[in-house]
């Protein structure tokens, strides 16, 4: 892999030799990326906006140990990964009250919810609505390896043999974490996707 | 996209050989070519979903605190590059996976414990050798000089004063 490849890995070369602009850069390019990632793993937009940034601080900490042997999104998302699992691992060990538990009274109201600045009553909008929320409720569902993966998969379009070496298992395996993910996925949304309303509501 | 059915019977078909089970004949061809045609059409929905999922909220001002981070980090590290590289040292050991950070540790501590051995056995060397050489200094004086030991110990200490009669007696 070499620079003229990647042009991310020329930057972060940049970095390494002390250049903190095109840090910037790299951070304006990944962020969105990188949040999502995280968001869909963390249940808290903030935690997730929180443990962005400081994978970003890791980023440039690390600087001075990156080697271009890969791609800058292959080393960005498994520094972004080891810390979110290292997050979930912390938060095992201390358990704290969470926002999102399910309260008693309003247990029928979603784990997430989605600022709305449409017009509600708009029956297409509420639908969309209530889409959304369900494809998020099915992947916060997965087990983290395969979302992790599918969101990669989905995310920079990254190929099998990156986001093998993120998740640190072979190819066979990263592809069969995506197979299953994606199976998964088409049972939980079936009644949503053979109804239609996907259909419809991308027309409109 | 094949339907679990004719999945496996390509996988048989890949291997070489059917399972009497593979053999059988397809039950309902018909309606598993239709069953196939709505896979397919779901997996493009699938796609489709996946490319419109929501971006995850994200504040206008992420980029500047993390710059305004790592410009913090850059001068702290100008200023005391010791300090800073330990920090990063400790940062990228919290970053790593628990395999790691556990061989880590374990090869820490075998490290400890060996220089702790070293350390002993070279302490019971250093004894060794000296009483080693305080014994090839002072020789043990030879048995005759020990023979009146007890009645000699058994004599009343008097300091100060000379037993005249007992050194009578001795000449």
């Amino acid at each position: 892999m070499s620079t003229n490849q990647d042009p991310d890995a020329a930057l972060m070369l940049r970095v390494k030799e002390g250049d903190v602009s095109a840090f910037e850069d790299l951070v304006e390019k990944y962020k969105q990326p990188v949040v999502n990632l995280l968001y869909r793993t963390l249940p808290d937009a903030t935690e997730a906006e929180d443990l962005a940034q400081h994978v970003f601080l890791q980023v440039f900490k690390s600087a001075h140990r990156y080697r271009v042997s890969a791609k800058f999104s292959t080393w960005l998302y498994t520094i972004a990964r080891n810390l979110c699992l290292n997050e979930i691992r912390r938060r095992s060990r201390h358990p704290a009250d969470s926002l999102d538990a399910v309260n008693p009274e309003n247990e029928d109201q979603p784990i997430r919810q989605y600022e709305d600045t449409k017009n509600p009553l708009a029956p297409d909008l509420v639908l969309q609505d209530e889409l959304a929320r369900k494809i998020e409720e099915a992947l916060s569902e997965l087990p983290e390896n395969q979302r992790t993966a599918i969101m990669l998969f989905r995310e920079d379009e990254m190929s099998y043999e990156e986001i093998a070496r993120i998740l640190k298992c072979s190819l066979s395996a990263t592809k069969s974490l995506i197979h299953r993910g994606r199976e998964t996925l088409k049972q939980k949304l079936k009644p949503y996707l053979r109804s239609g309303t996907w259909r419809e509501i991308k027309r409109s | 996209m094949r339907s679990p059915d004719n999945n496996e019977m390509h996988k048989a078909n890949s291997r070489g050989k059917r399972k009497p089970s593979e053999n059988a004949p397809h039950p309902q061809p018909l309606s598993d070519g239709r069953e196939a045609e709505a896979d397919w059409d779901d997996e493009i929905q699938l796609n489709q979903i996946l490319e419109r999922l929501p971006n995850a909220p994200l504040s206008s001002n992420f980029t500047s605190r993390v710059m305004s981070q790592v410009r913090n980090e850059a001068l702290a590290r100008s200023r005391n590059p010791w300090r800073a590289n330990w920090n990063s040292f400790v940062d990228s050991f919290r970053s790593r996976e628990w395999t790691q950070r556990f061989a880590l540790s374990a090869a820490v501590v075998l490290a400890a414990f060996v220089c702790f051995i070293q350390y002993q056995a070279s302490g019971r060397k250093e004894v060794a050798q000296s009483v080693v050489a305080v014994s090839s200094v002072a020789d043990l004086p030879s048995l005759d000089v020990l023979v009146n030991f007890d009645a000699i110990k058994r004599l009343p200490k008097k300091s100060g004063e000379v037993d005249v009669e007992l050194l009578a007696a001795l000449k």
